[in-house]
């Protein structure tokens, strides 16, 4: 008895709520709208700020595809619980936002349409390479990419010039920087043990590359000597209380930020939005650089953190028409450039010359065109990362170790040994092929 | 008396409502979830993506969970904090229920709001208003601490627990006392008046005969708070994100809402579930038939 055929069975009385997406989706029909002479209607889940302002602007001009913008909670602890409910229900919208490292999980549970008969190889030149290589898995594409998160130094440049200091070029001028940071009863960052994802990010920095996927199965290799070489460093600053350990969000670490005590950012290219709308009495005074190197002569590497993608939803009435809102959404330069300004991200697009917003100078970063140190770190990211269908559960038994790592009772090599294990099981728990 | 047809149609129009609701939503459910569990998921193709099929795994999921470090360390931590905070939240309940039931107590329904008052607070929203509290940088509470002298961080790991379990002292120990008031009342004021006049002062009638008596009502209490501490989800949730020692199994119901909701793996969710529910099970009627042995 498959999973449908047993909700059926059970869920007799609802019959009526579950009738309208549990059958399997037949062949996509593109351009039959609903009815002649009625619009074709679609419902979008996403979470972008502003989003909804992007979205009116497509419906004035496509009277023929009405979208209906339905604002989500982000990521695990809003988006994907309604999204896999919805599929279990089978009432489901017609396109998602979901984030890169989600989007193995929607596909596994046969969430998500494959675009590519629907022609979306058509349009791959228009992304970031490597961008597109995440939304594609076992010769399907699942998504058209919306954003991604190269990663730099958002520093206080106020409060480093009148310590005399600059943003560190290397990991070693890290350490040294974080000491001189001390002597003002300020840290230069956290290092959050709740974030397992910046510590992926850093180590994908540093050449490791947790997971990946090559024809058959998933690859799982989290204890490697780039991992080592990451976590031993963190873990020598934090033993020696240069830099602080609460998560890198929240009220606590804006407070901090707020004050001065917390001076510096290693983040993402939507963490400028994130800092501007929660510190707002520091606007002007921050900066952005090149995020520090382990290799000070080789070439520049740098990493990601976060980004997302639209997705059609398995069960949309609608794919070719979403597919198509989907790649208008993220390949329009002037929509593109609005979601931008609004703190979507870095766009996965390939041509950036055509949008305007990468060129603007930012008050808030003291009138600095930061999306070039951006671009620069957009370049410059390792492509062979993949994420897994188990990431979330894999990044969540990290942070259980990292908690054990802050609190001093692991050790690193325990911490990646025991995570990889862990991991490992949760594929075999979901049926998957794998290899370490 | 005998029943006629018109009382036994009265007895279906007023029990068949409830019974219909009991079925559709809680017996239903509780079978839909032994079926989940006992099913798990097979998959083909590359990457595994090619298809998936629930079968019958048997008792796979059971095995699974139990084998699960994460989920027996949340039952392990769910047991600590039952047993220190089950015990000096009736404790509290109990003196708080005792002073406001003396004869010289002043003001006692004002009291007995104020003391009721954070049941009416969701626990949603008791946890927002504690997290505050407890956010280092933000705190008055930390910061009066700090400037005695005395650093406090009351999201660190050793602390994380206590101050969960503060959050749900605050929320029950006015219900709870609200409870043992209730059955104080009904205490027959002849009982008070005859030890009154025998020379028992107030400690003495507390003890000897008020403690007794409202042994029901204690009882009782200790069950629901078993249950409710074996529930433990709202607070470490809503604290998860401000403290870097809550991860996703916490607790067993924090557990099965992950393996549920973010895992997608519904059969492994609906086994914790089965689990969660019957060591409530054994747990609670463990406790009565503890203290009805020794009340015999």
């Amino acid at each position: 008895m498959t999973r449908r055929q047993g909700f059926r069975a059970f869920a007799g009385a609802a019959a009526g709520l579950a009738a309208a997406g549990c059958t399997q989706q037949a062949a996509p029909q593109p351009g039959r709208p609903a009815m002649p002479g009625q619009p074709v209607e679609l419902e979008f889940w996403a979470w972008v700020p502003g989003m909804d302002e992007v979205v009116a602007t497509w419906n004035r001009q496509r009277p023929d595809i009405q979208v209906h913008y339905v604002e989500v909670p982000a990521g695990a602890d809003g988006a994907y619980p309604k999204l896999y409910a919805a599929l279990e229900a089978g009432a489901v919208p017609d396109l998602v936002q979901i984030e890169f490292m989600e989007l193995p999980n929607a596909v596994l549970n046969r969430g998500l349409v494959d675009l590519l008969p629907l022609g979306v190889s058509a349009h791959r030149h228009e992304f970031v390479d490597w961008t597109y290589e995440q939304v594609s898995f076992g010769g399907g594409v699942y998504a058209v990419p919306q954003a991604s998160g190269p990663v730099a130094t958002f520093y206080r440049k106020d409060l480093f010039d009148e310590w005399g200091l600059t943003p560190p070029a290397t990991w070693e001028e890290f350490e040294r920087v974080a000491e001189r940071v001390r002597e003002h009863d300020a840290y230069l960052t956290t290092f959050p043990t709740n974030n397992s994802e910046v510590l992926s990010a850093l180590c994908w920095q540093a050449g490791s590359i947790w997971f990946g996927a090559d024809e058959r199965q998933w690859v799982v290799d989290v204890d490697n000597p780039a991992t080592h070489r990451v976590t031993d460093f963190w873990q020598r600053l934090i033993d020696r209380d240069l830099v602080d350990t609460i998560p890198n969000s929240g009220n606590a670490f804006y407070k901090s930020v707020q004050d001065g005590r917390i001076v510096s950012l290693l983040g993402a290219h939507w963490h400028a939005e994130v800092l501007e709308g929660n510190a707002e009495n520091t606007a002007g005074k921050w900066a952005v650089a090149r995020m520090p190197q382990w290799d000070a002569a080789g070439p520049v590497r740098t990493t990601n953190l976060g980004g997302s993608v639209t997705s059609v939803v398995r069960g949309s009435r609608f794919p070719a028409q979403a597919l198509e809102f989907a790649l208008w959404l993220n390949t329009d330069p002037a929509t593109v450039s609005d979601l931008v300004v609004k703190g979507m991200g870095f766009p996965a697009l390939a041509d950036l010359s055509r949008v305007p917003a990468m060129d603007e100078a930012f008050g808030f970063f003291g009138g600095q065109r930061i999306n070039d140190v951006f671009r620069e770190s957009s370049e410059s990211v390792d492509n062979s990362w993949k994420w897994l269908p188990t990431t979330n559960q894999a990044l969540e038994h990290i942070n259980a170790e990292l908690q054990g790592m802050a609190s001093g009772g692991r050790s690193l090599h325990e911490i990646a040994v025991d995570a990889e294990a862990q991991i490992i099981r949760d594929l075999e728990k979901k049926g998957l092929p794998h290899r370490s | 008396m005998r029943r006629t047809k018109g009382t036994r149609l009265a007895v279906a129009g007023l029990v068949g409502p409830f019974l219909l609701l009991f079925l559709a939503f809680f017996i239903a459910p509780v079978l839909y979830t032994l079926y989940r569990s006992l099913l798990v998921v097979h998959r083909s193709g590359p990457l595994g993506l090619g298809g998936a099929e629930n079968v019958f795994g048997g008792l796979t999921n059971y095995r699974w969970a139990l084998e699960d470090p994460g989920f027996l360390a949340g039952f392990g931590r769910i047991l600590l904090f039952g047993v220190v905070q089950v015990p000096v939240m009736i404790l509290g309940a109990t003196v708080l229920a005792l002073l406001l039931d003396t004869a010289s107590a002043r003001w006692k329904g004002f009291f007995r709001s104020a003391y009721f008052l954070p049941y009416g607070v969701p626990g949603v929203i008791a946890s927002i208003l504690w997290g505050f509290l407890y956010t280092p940088g933000i705190s008055p509470v930390s910061e009066l601490f700090g400037a005695l002298g005395i650093p406090v961080d009351f999201l660190s790991s050793g602390s994380i627990l206590w101050s969960i379990a503060n959050i749900v002292t605050w929320t029950y120990a006015g219900y709870n006392m609200l409870v043992i008031i209730a059955q104080l009342n009904a205490i027959d004021p002849a009982l008070r008046e005859a030890a009154r006049i025998d020379g028992a002062n107030a400690w003495q009638i507390a003890i000897r005969i008020k403690l007794p008596l409202i042994r029901p009502a204690l009882v009782l209490n200790t069950v629901f708070s078993i249950i409710g501490t074996l529930q433990l989800f709202t607070e470490p949730l809503l604290l998860k994100p401000l403290s870097g020692y809550i991860d996703v199994e916490y607790t067993p119901n924090m557990s099965a809402y992950a393996e549920a909701f973010t895992n997608n793996d519904y059969g492994l969710a609906a086994a914790q579930s089965i689990i969660v529910a019957v060591t409530c099970f054994v747990l609670s009627f463990g406790f009565l038939k503890l203290v009805g042995r020794r009340g015999a």
